[in-house]
């Protein structure tokens, strides 16, 4: 549960999830610091930091405008940094030319050269460079292969399908043997189940090249959290949150974060002083604090950024809870220890959306929504229903 | 935006540097001299500077008829090129009759035609020794033709297709769904044509319109070769003056009032253009 | 299929007006032009006496034959130095400030939005006197269709630079490749089609352009369009029609041996 950066990153260095034991102590390929970025008078990208280390896939996640295409184009050199440095492989390349970074780099609508065949596409980085034609030929071979194009060399771009022409946008990237492979949004033109296939194409990739580092720019959590090693999610050309996917989602550092991942219902809650209910600490080293919404009181997890008191936000994720048993048989405190909170509301209405049911619940000072699973039976609308969900699934947030 | 993504090597003086080869060539061999014609004709005989040129051709009788002849000329042509232009452009769109692929073809080309070509076709159509001539030549009909509605019909044959261009590719541009919508809702075929297929023509009328109107003002190959003695337009007049009178600043003079019309139907024709990109 | 459901009589009738129109319009000049190369005499309805001795003549004689070669040479000559100023000039401007462009923009098409006369007129004015004493020089005439055949080289490759697909430059930039390596293999290959296009339609333009280069060709470069002129206005209509045939013929050549190459030198 450290993982887990927070937002200002003057006061606190972004903590890194290392992709395996012991990466760490490398060298990061790309190491961005304080870099600012304006288009004319508008700020777009304010003192980010960021790493990568070899082996790392890092995806960049926010809304369009967030400033995640912006922050890779300044890494690829296409967007001038105005404060801040960008240093690639150990050497400070800020004011570099985009043709002396040795990345590679793969868009959104492919960029594939029309007037260039398949393999002219894949050659074009190292006929740049002047290698030999030997080589230049031996490395298409094995970067067609790698991606599964080989047999379509002599083929012009617009005589291949979009996935084809995503693979061999990739293989040309690949094939300049790059630092750090930068991927701009490379699946958002490809329709859905082609997308899940080329998400699993990455990760097999990512496999075979276990030392490259991936820069990822995308808008879909669900893309980030399948591929990601950390997310960093951006907002308003900031850093918001950073940590690995598991981290962001279980325990989001903030209300903007909570929100980009999943279906969290934020509830307004009053953290409960000492007095009444101590804040305490189990064995495990999660911290505790109770906390009350509409006079019923509940336990929370805090994490470093909770609030310690007064009003604060309760993030609970709709598929956290759970039908509660009937009153009479769950005692309190004696249940081996497997302590539930309890949330009772009105029904207002329920949807059936195939495996789960959504139920939206008045509290009276706020509305909670439920997935339950298909098959329980839930009260109808306008009846009483009792939700309960474990505390380690309820998140304390301060407010925005 | 686009403008601040621009790439950083090397400074915004730097990249303008790059522009300084092409328009030195070209402010060489055009934009100095139209500057020195301009000098040329505000240049009084005395070597100093002065309007004595302009208040010349202004009094004199020829400018004021070639600037009355150039406009009767190309307004009347391009009157007629709107409607044989409106009336093609329709056709080929909505009436396709056999051929029509070849028509676009041939006035595709007609645009990369020397345009005297025309006029030295129409001699034999319409001149003296032309077949209309002899068809008309029964009812008293003298060479008419050869005249102002000679020149009228030469232009019309070549700037239609300037007016046809734009407006096929606004009628190629039209949603066939408004049209259907249009006829779903009860309007016939005339009431679809004016209420929705012409306002979407318009702004391309206009465009192809003033850039006919343009040409048909600068045009001189027609009228060179068909030798209207009673049709000097301010081009010819131009011509005149420098290459049979040598009257160098005369020449100028009315150059400079020809480019100030050209100049003015020319912006008038920008802003169509604009609004159509918009 | 188009929109508008004409009935079928009032479509039969429309297409018959437009087709009567076509032929009418743009069909007799051609091919009247065409008869009248092969006429020996027009005093009737239709020309008389067919023969190849309008075309002959103009084959045989130096004076025809030496205004095609002038056209010819003329026209390529110009042609090649607009192509590079225009392109140069599109390539260079399109990165710059609003301002600064449409300065170059006017820059490029003023030549051809004033009458070709005045553009004439200009140069015989400026360079009759020194210090560029270069009236009655061919290099002049070439000049003088350079600057007007440079708006359509301009003009096409400015419309080129804007429809090349986005992202291409950079990606080229980001794969390694040097400004002048990109320039080369990406900017200028995907540009080809464009300059050519406007390769063509100014090559075409500068073999018919009469207006300038009236006005200041020097003895002995008589264009074929100059001598069109003169032999029309001697009323050797027959031989005037027949250079003209001469003259579309010599273009169209030029054109399709242009696409030839262009076309070899993609495979």
């Amino acid at each position: 549960m450290s993982s887990v950066g927070i937002e200002s990153p003057a006061t606190e260095s972004p903590i890194v999830t290392p992709a395996k034991e012991g990466e760490n102590e490398r060298p990061p390929r790309i190491a961005v610091r304080g870099l600012g970025v304006s288009y004319g008078t508008q700020r777009v990208l304010e003192a980010i930091d960021l790493e990568v280390f070899p082996g790392e896939v890092v995806v960049l996640l926010g809304r369009s405008g967030s400033g995640k295409s912006t922050l890779l184009r300044a890494i690829a050199g296409f967007v001038t940094a105005e404060s801040g440095s960008i240093v690639l492989g150990g050497r400070d390349l800020t004011r570099a030319p985009p043709h002396a970074r040795g990345l590679g780099l793969v868009v959104q609508n492919y960029a594939l050269f029309p007037h260039m065949r398949v393999e002219e596409n894949v050659a074009f980085g190292l006929r740049a460079r002047r290698r030999s034609r030997a080589d230049t030929m031996a490395a298409v071979t094995r970067f067609l292969d790698l991606v599964g194009m080989g047999a379509y060399r002599q083929r012009y771009p617009r005589e291949l399908s979009g996935g084809q022409q995503q693979r061999v946008a990739l293989a040309r990237a690949l094939a300049i043997e790059p630092d750090a492979l930068l991927l701009d949004e490379p699946l958002s033109a490809l329709d859905a189940p082609l997308r899940a296939e080329m998400i699993e194409e990455l990760r097999r990739l990512h496999e075979r090249l276990p030392d490259i580092a991936v820069v990822h720019v995308t808008h879909d959590q669900s893309e980030a959290m399948a591929l990601a090693d950390r997310i960093v999610l951006l907002h308003e050309g900031r850093i918001v949150a950073q940590g690995s996917p598991r981290a962001l989602y279980d325990r989001p550092p903030n209300a903007r974060t909570a929100r980009f991942f999943g279906q969290a219902n934020l509830l307004p809650v009053t953290i409960l002083q000492g007095a009444e209910r101590p804040a305490h600490t189990d064995a495990g080293g999660s911290a505790w604090s109770p906390v009350c919404i509409a006079g019923q009181t509940l336990l929370a997890a805090t994490t470093t950024s909770s609030p310690t008191n007064g009003r604060a936000l309760l993030c609970v994720r709709a598929s956290e809870f759970r039908l509660a048993r009937p009153s009479g048989a769950a005692g309190d405190g004696s249940d081996g220890g497997a302590r539930m909170n309890v949330l009772q509301g009105r029904v207002r209405s329920v949807h059936w959306l195939g495996a789960t049911q959504r139920l939206l619940v008045d509290l009276g000072e706020a509305t909670i929504r439920a997935e339950l699973p298909e098959r329980t039976t839930v009260p109808r609308p306008g009846e009483t229903i009792a939700l309960e969900f474990a505390p380690e699934g309820a998140v304390l947030l301060a407010e925005e | 935006m686009r403008a601040a993504i621009g790439r950083d090597h090397g400074l915004a003086a730097w990249r303008s540097a790059w522009l300084a080869p092409p328009v030195a060539a070209l402010g060489l061999i055009f934009a100095y001299p139209f500057a020195w014609m301009v000098g040329r004709a505000f240049s009084a005989p005395d070597g100093g500077y002065g309007l004595a040129a302009f208040e010349a051709i202004l009094r004199s009788r020829g400018f004021i008829a070639s600037l009355l002849a150039t406009g009767r000329i190309s307004l009347t042509a391009t009157a007629i090129c709107v409607v044989l232009g409106v009336t093609l452009a329709l056709a080929i769109r909505f009436a396709p009759f056999p051929g029509a692929r070849v028509v676009s073809r041939v006035i595709d080309a007609y645009l990369a035609f020397p345009s005297f070509l025309i006029a030295i076709a129409l001699t034999f159509v319409y001149g003296s020794s032309g077949f209309l001539h002899s068809l008309l030549a029964g009812a008293g009909g003298r060479s008419f033709l050869f005249g102002f509605w000679g020149v009228v019909i030469a232009e019309v044959t070549y700037y239609t297709p300037f007016v046809v261009r734009p407006l096929l590719a606004a009628l190629d541009s039209l949603d066939i769904a408004q049209l259907e919508a249009a006829s779903s809702l009860g309007a016939r075929p005339i009431e679809v044509l004016r209420r929705i297929v012409l306002p979407a023509m318009m702004p391309s009328l206009f465009a192809g319109g003033s850039l006919c109107l343009l040409l048909t003002i600068n045009e001189f190959g027609i009228i060179l070769i068909m030798g209207v003695k009673h049709s000097i337009t301010l081009p010819m007049l131009i011509y005149g003056k420098a290459i049979e009178e040598f009257d160098y600043p005369g020449a100028s003079a009315v150059a400079i009032c020809n480019v100030a019309l050209s100049l003015s139907l020319y912006l008038v024709y920008r802003s169509a253009m604009r609004r159509l990109q918009r | 299929m188009n929109g508008l459901y004409l009935t079928d009589r009032a479509r039969r009738l429309w297409a018959t007006l437009a087709l009567t129109l076509c032929t009418v319009v743009f069909g007799l000049p051609l091919l009247v032009l065409l008869l009248a190369s092969f006429a020996g005499h027009w005093d009737a309805l239709w020309p008389s006496s067919p023969t190849w001795a309008n075309l002959r003549g103009v084959l045989a004689s130096a004076e025809e034959r030496a205004a095609l070669w002038h056209s010819v040479a003329t026209a390529g000559a110009a042609t090649v130095c607009a192509l590079v100023l225009g392109a140069w000039g599109a390539l260079a401007g399109r990165r710059l400030g609003r301002r600064t462009r449409i300065c170059v923009d006017t820059l490029f098409v003023l030549p051809i939005t004033v009458p070709s006369v005045t553009v004439g007129l200009a140069l015989l004015v400026t360079f009759s006197r020194p210090p560029l004493l270069w009236n009655g020089t061919v290099s002049l005439v070439v000049l003088t269709h350079v600057a007007l055949v440079a708006s359509y080289a301009y003009a096409n490759a400015k419309a080129g630079l804007e429809r090349l697909p986005a992202h291409l430059e950079e990606m080229a930039a980001s794969l390694g490749g040097s400004p002048w390596f990109v320039l080369r293999k990406v900017t200028l290959a995907l540009l080809m089609p464009h300059l050519l296009a406007g390769a063509a339609l100014g090559f075409a333009l500068s073999m018919g352009e009469l207006g300038a280069t009236i006005m200041l060709y020097p003895p002995g470069w008589a264009t074929a369009p100059v001598e069109i002129f003169s032999l029309s206005d001697r009323g050797s209509v027959f031989s005037a029609a027949a250079l003209s045939l001469a003259l579309l013929a010599a273009t169209a050549t030029a054109l399709v041996a242009l696409e030839r190459w262009a076309a070899s030198r993609r495979h």
